[in-house]
């Protein structure tokens, strides 16, 4: 049975569409993944599924319970980690939990072992009669996963649960995530990070415009773009101007030029022969030197900009 | 200059708030432009008479042809709590024949606790018609006193027009501010995805800050009791009573403002807009006779008026519950239609 299903959902607000006609599965048991720039309509599907936003039109259903027509039902089985962390900064994290524990109706003697337990699982019980707002960001997040699951829920939705966190701690969580979801936890979590989907999810959904335009396991979302013909190739080029990429991007067999970083280019090519000779001939022509030149596997953030034509960090084509 | 102009670039978008900014000091000026100059005027007052000198007693019956005379105090409480007459003269025994003798008589007038400054005038005017019997050196004093015979102060008339006041705006601003707070911290969202109704949530969060409010009025009169020594007449009791379902009566609309506005410097503006003009309407600093009729009109609409009205007739005529079981009913009124409209208003807010 599915955990989660959504169809054709809809969500219009005054003049922008933020949703325009969504459809997915998420299977029991799955981390699924929704990726996505900022504004593509993550956040969006998020706030229906956990019965925050009601939807324009289209239906939407978790656990077997209809969001809109049950969301009582619903939010027995949810729980949600938000952009903003769900905490009451002038309360300890121990008052936190407990305050949540209550709303969930978790009896005081079984929310207090479950407290304990999360708390010591995330490395925070020495905090637990600290206030929140002493607490970096970082731990406020690692005790915020705590709230989420203290009742137990069947679906754990993250958005952005990495966000603005330091390497270490988005390592940590990550885990976290993981092990939940190896106990039972079915997962639907937001990101625009490449990387974290690959690292964490089962299955993506590419998200762009309110849209999702590819949804697959990731090993066969990469497969796709390699059966396509497609050629990535990742240059090197020092002072490489504007301009000269531009004309680049004119040449035959040349689809897309992404600027990937002050000299990084990836260039995606039809899959012709010689595609590598092809290109440093390319890029000779134009007078700009190549300090190395690799050929890369398709990742995550290929797909995405072959899907959507621009790149997710910051559109540029 | 650059600074300057983008702020005033901010503060302009804001719809709401430039409308609260022009409708602010519009009120004010409007308002104290037409409370003041009917100060001046006496006008039309009316009083009643507790006497307690027969000789007097005749002599007014005769000159005045529909003068009123109370039996007793007890009499007056009923008259003026019925806003029927301005103030209650009591005239003491033997007051006519020392009048007459040319010796110091003490006149004593309970004004009404809603329009103390209209009883100002109502002493002044028994002087002047007292005066010309006396002929001679005697000389007719006044002295402002309450039912149960302590002096008058006009902080008696004030002082639970300031308790109503500060409930009623703590309760709405402590409210506007904690849920737009919870909005804008997403903790809103938080108590929102646990099976807690919204109505819970809007309950809880009222409850919390009736208790606020209940506090805080608390240290307000005891201050102006032991500090000010008010009169406090009525029982404890009943002004708590009418506190409490005061305040409730206003926060449904403290909710509906805050959820229709998303974020706080609107939802403070378009509050302020609101409650400002309703501490100066609802006879908390002025008594609304006073008033031209259209703005008694717009104090009709305050549930502050009631509250203050209520207060009043407790504190310094020590009514009982049915004297102010009008008022009551009102505020009642008021609180379940305000709460009626605030929870469908914040549960579809909240979904958006």
């Amino acid at each position: 049975m599915a955990m989660i299903e959504v169809r054709d959902l809809r969500k219009v607000y005054k003049d922008i569409v933020a949703l325009d006609g969504v459809t997915f599965e998420v299977e029991k048991g799955e981390i699924f993944g929704l990726l996505g720039p900022n504004g593509a309509g993550k956040s969006t599907t998020i706030r229906i599924l956990t019965t925050l936003t009601l939807p324009t039109s289209g239906s939407a259903r978790v656990a077997g319970y209809d969001v809109v027509k049950h969301p009582m039902e619903v939010r027995r089985k949810i729980g949600l980690v938000a952009e903003k962390v769900i905490l009451y900064d002038r309360l300890t994290a121990w008052e936190n939990l407990m305050f949540f524990a209550r709303l969930h109706d978790v009896p005081d003697k079984e929310a207090r072992s479950r407290i304990e337990e999360g708390l010591k699982m995330v490395d925070m019980w020495e905090w637990r009669n600290v206030r929140v707002q002493k607490f970096s960001t970082g731990m406020k997040q690692r005790v915020n996963i705590v709230r989420s699951i203290i009742h137990r829920p069947e679906v754990l939705f993250l958005d952005e649960p990495t966000l603005g966190l330091d390497p270490q701690t988005t390592r940590r969580i990550r885990e976290f995530v993981k092990e939940l979801n190896e106990r039972g936890t079915t997962i639907v979590l937001t990101t625009h990070l490449m990387n974290e989907a690959e690292l964490l999810c089962d299955r993506v959904g590419i998200i762009d415009k309110g849209c999702i335009v590819a949804l697959d396991t990731t090993a066969k979302l990469k497969r796709m773009i390699k059966s396509s013909g497609v050629e990535i190739v990742a240059l090197e080029i020092p002072n490489g101007s504007w301009q000269a990429l531009e004309e680049l991007k004119r040449m035959p067999h040349i689809s897309k030029v992404v600027m990937v970083d002050q000299d990084e280019v990836h260039v995606h090519m039809d899959g012709i022969e010689d595609a590598v000779t092809y290109l440093v001939n390319a890029v000779q022509k134009l007078g700009l030197k190549i300090r190395t030149i690799k050929s890369l596997e398709p990742t995550l953030e290929d797909v995405f900009i072959e899907l959507t034509g621009h790149s997710i960090r910051n559109g540029v084509k | 200059m650059n600074i300057a102009f983008n702020d005033l670039k901010y503060f302009f978008r804001n719809r709401v708030a430039v409308f609260a900014m022009i409708l602010m000091p519009l009120f004010m000026m409007l308002m104290t432009g037409y409370i003041f100059p009917k100060l001046q005027s006496t006008g039309d007052i009316k009083m009643a008479f507790v006497c307690y000198d027969e000789a007097f007693e005749r002599f007014i019956k005769d000159k005045v042809k529909d003068v009123i005379i109370l039996e007793s105090i007890d009499d007056a409480k009923e008259w003026l709590l019925r806003k029927e007459i301005k103030a209650v003269v009591v005239i003491p025994e033997g007051f006519l024949k020392g009048l007459l003798r040319g010796e110091n008589v003490v006149l004593k007038v309970i004004p009404n606790p809603n329009d103390p400054q209209s009883s100002m005038a109502v002493s002044h005017s028994i002087a002047g018609f007292a005066f010309p019997l006396s002929k001679s050196r005697g000389k007719v004093s006044m002295k402002l006193i309450n039912p149960d015979g302590s002096d008058f102060k006009y902080y008696d008339f004030m002082a639970p027009g300031i308790i109503a006041m500060v409930a009623i705006m703590s309760v709405v601003n402590g409210l506007a501010a904690a849920i737009t707070r919870e909005r804008e911290r997403g903790t809103l969202d938080g108590l929102l995805v646990t099976p807690t109704p919204a109505s819970a949530v809007i309950v809880g969060k009222m409850s919390a800050q009736i208790f606020r409010s209940l506090i805080q009025s608390s240290l307000i009169l005891l201050l102006a009791i032991f500090l000010f020594h008010i009169s406090l007449q009525g029982s404890i009791f009943m002004v708590y009573i009418m506190l409490i379902i005061g305040v409730f009566s206003f926060m449904g609309f403290g909710i509906i403002i805050t959820s229709s506005l998303s974020d706080q410097e609107s939802a403070q503006m378009l509050m302020g807009a609101f409650t400002f003009p309703m501490m100066f309407l609802s006879g908390v600093f002025f008594p609304i006779s006073q008033m031209p009729a259209f703005m008694q009109k717009i104090a009709k609409v305050f549930p502050l008026t009631y509250l203050a009205d209520a207060l009043r007739k407790i504190m310094v005529l020590g009514v009982s519950m049915k004297s102010v079981i009008n008022d009551m009913l009102i505020l009642v009124a008021f609180a379940l239609v305000m709460t009626g409209i605030a929870i469908p208003v914040f549960a579809k807010a909240t979904k958006t």
